[in-house]
């Protein structure tokens, strides 16, 4: 299950920033990734919601400032990484 | 000096906050002074300013008005490559704030930290053009507003009495300031002598909110998408109990959030405001009061002090008679003296002697409100930001046959070409060259556009297919 739910993650993020899907992920991050601005990160937002089916609070919605903050976030929802 | 901010009895009080650095209005003025001195001259010239949201940008903008010269206000994040365009069609005499010049005919930056081109060879500029704000500020069009000194001027203060804004109100300035609604934010509050805090986050930022929160905030401007945003962040779940001014303009917001944000604002005895304006206008031609609301929700208000509207029609109208639809002619000390497209134009006066046909659709009811109506001009407003649809159509149609036009949030374009595939390709192409998020854009394949007898494109048929 470990590399579904990254890849899931990591389609999400392709889909709402336009970033290659062979991107260095890890590095990603709010403001500094070109292309993840306010807006692209809100479809960001509704992006992972969907392809989690989990519904995120929003101090998890201003808190999402990277990638790897964004799967901290969404494993704290519940969903499994390990 | 501009906006009365060297007044003695302001002197004390915090102009602007930016981070940790905070200015009196005492501390501001020194700051205009010595920049107004660094770009005296007797010959007028052309200033092109990027700039941020930032205590220097402020000042220099104030500056170049200050000294008698032309201020082009940029936006820093421009590509290099537009950039280099709009300087080599522009041909300002100073460059400051912008990654290096990549070109020979300017001077490294001096001891105030601006590029000076080495031959004047820019030509006159009008004796009353002070400021030029671009119709579009990330695309790098070539097209800009021009605006005398009297037009920022006589618009701060119309805002500055519709909104009532006071000394003691905190708004924060998070709307680029090369924007003609961010700037109004600051101009209006300069002259009301209050303070500003200036943001360069966005509101999906931790420090945004922090700062909002630390600096006691009590006054948010935003475009419909910053509110929608806003919707779905929870206004009672950001933790800013201080907020109780908003307003909003920049496009159409859905009456469902205006009536939400009315709602909020009231119970914490607070004003919502919706807003019309056009940079063309320097920034605003009619405003909602408040206490208009939900009476007149859709409206945008009636026009600002100093200000005048009617309906123009294609064939004489009764006269006297509300509640027809026809294009909006706005009259105001505001109005633009005219556009420019390349430095030869900046020899131009006023040409439009203070009467602005919008390109809006609009009806005004019985009691004097406005109700836009949409554009009868080729433009869409997407998340904030005008966008012409036949340049749009036109970087699409370097692939076939294409034609786009404007739903509400959105550009629908069709194509007599392209898979599904090719078009999400050219889809992230033109997000890439007009910097829109992709989710504006919708494409659809046709067999055949439809067209007129005359042959031309019929977009009233695309329209009512969106």
């Amino acid at each position: 299950m470990t590399t579904s739910s990254t890849e899931k993650l990591k389609h999400a993020f392709v889909s709402a920033l336009g970033v290659s899907p062979d991107g260095d992920f890890d590095s990603m991050a709010y403001g500094q990734t070109p292309g993840w601005d306010s807006i692209a990160h809100m479809a960001l937002i509704s992006e992972i919601e969907t392809a989690f089916d989990i519904m995120l609070a929003t101090d998890d919605v201003i808190g999402m400032s990277s990638f790897l903050k964004a799967k901290e976030i969404v494993t704290r929802n519940g969903v499994s990484f390990a | 000096m501009i906006f009365s901010i060297d007044d003695n009895a302001r002197r004390n009080h915090v102009a602007l906050i930016d981070g940790d650095a905070s200015w009196t209005y005492d501390k501001l003025s020194d700051e205009v002074a010595w920049r107004r001195e660094a770009l005296a001259g007797s010959e007028k010239r052309l200033l092109f300013l990027f700039c941020r949201n930032d205590l220097s940008s402020v000042a220099w903008y104030l500056a170049a008005v200050e000294a008698g010269q032309s201020v082009a206000l940029m936006n820093d994040q421009l590509d290099a490559q537009l950039a280099a365009n709009l300087i080599s069609l522009y041909r300002p005499e100073w460059v400051l704030g912008s990654a290096p010049v990549d070109s020979d005919e300017y001077e490294s930056p001096n001891a105030a930290g601006f590029w000076r081109r080495q031959r004047m060879d820019g030509g006159p500029i009008h004796p009353e053009l002070a400021l030029m704000l671009s119709t579009s500020g990330s695309t790098g069009s070539p097209k800009f507003v021009r605006l005398k000194r009297g037009n920022v001027e006589s618009n701060a203060d119309s805002i500055r009495q519709a909104l009532s804004i006071s000394e003691s109100d905190v708004p924060v300035a998070h709307l680029p300031i090369h924007y003609s609604y961010g700037l109004s934010v600051i101009n209006s509050h300069l002259l009301a002598g209050a303070t500003i805090v200036l943001a360069r986050e966005g509101l999906v930022s931790p420090a945004f909110w922090e700062s909002i929160r630390r600096h006691d905030v009590d006054s948010f401007s935003g475009v419909p998408y910053t509110y929608q945003m806003l919707r779905r962040l929870g206004l009672d779940k950001v933790n800013a109990p201080k907020l109780r001014i908003m307003t909003q303009a920049g496009g159409k917001l859905d009456t469902g959030n205006i009536a939400h944000f009315h709602q909020c604002m009231t119970e914490r005895q607070g004003r919502f405001f919706v807003m019309y304006g056009q940079t063309e206008a320097t920034a605003r031609i009619s405003i909602l009061p408040s206490t208009d609301l939900p009476r007149k929700l859709g409206s945008a208000g009636r026009p600002v002090p100093g200000g005048a509207i009617r309906i123009h029609h294609e064939q004489e109208a009764p006269v006297g008679v509300p509640d027809i639809e026809g294009e909006l002619v706005y009259t105001g000390p505001n109005v633009m003296l005219g556009y420019a497209t390349q430095r030869e134009d900046l020899t131009k006066g006023d040409e439009l002697g203070g009467c602005l046909f919008t390109g809006d659709r609009a009806r005004i009811d019985a009691e004097g409100y406005v109700f836009i109506l949409g554009r009868s001009k080729r433009d869409a407003k997407l998340f904030g930001l005008r966008v012409n649809l036949d340049e749009l159509e036109a970087f699409v149609k370097r692939n076939g046959p294409a034609a786009a036009v404007a739903s509400s949030n959105r550009v629908v374009i069709f194509c007599e070409f392209g898979s599904e595939a090719a078009h999400s390709e050219i889809r992230a192409a033109l997000a890439a060259e007009l910097r829109i998020h992709h989710s504006a854009f919708e494409f659809r394949r046709v067999d055949k556009l439809p067209t007129k007898d005359t042959g031309k494109i019929n977009y009233e048929d695309l329209l009512a297919r969106v």
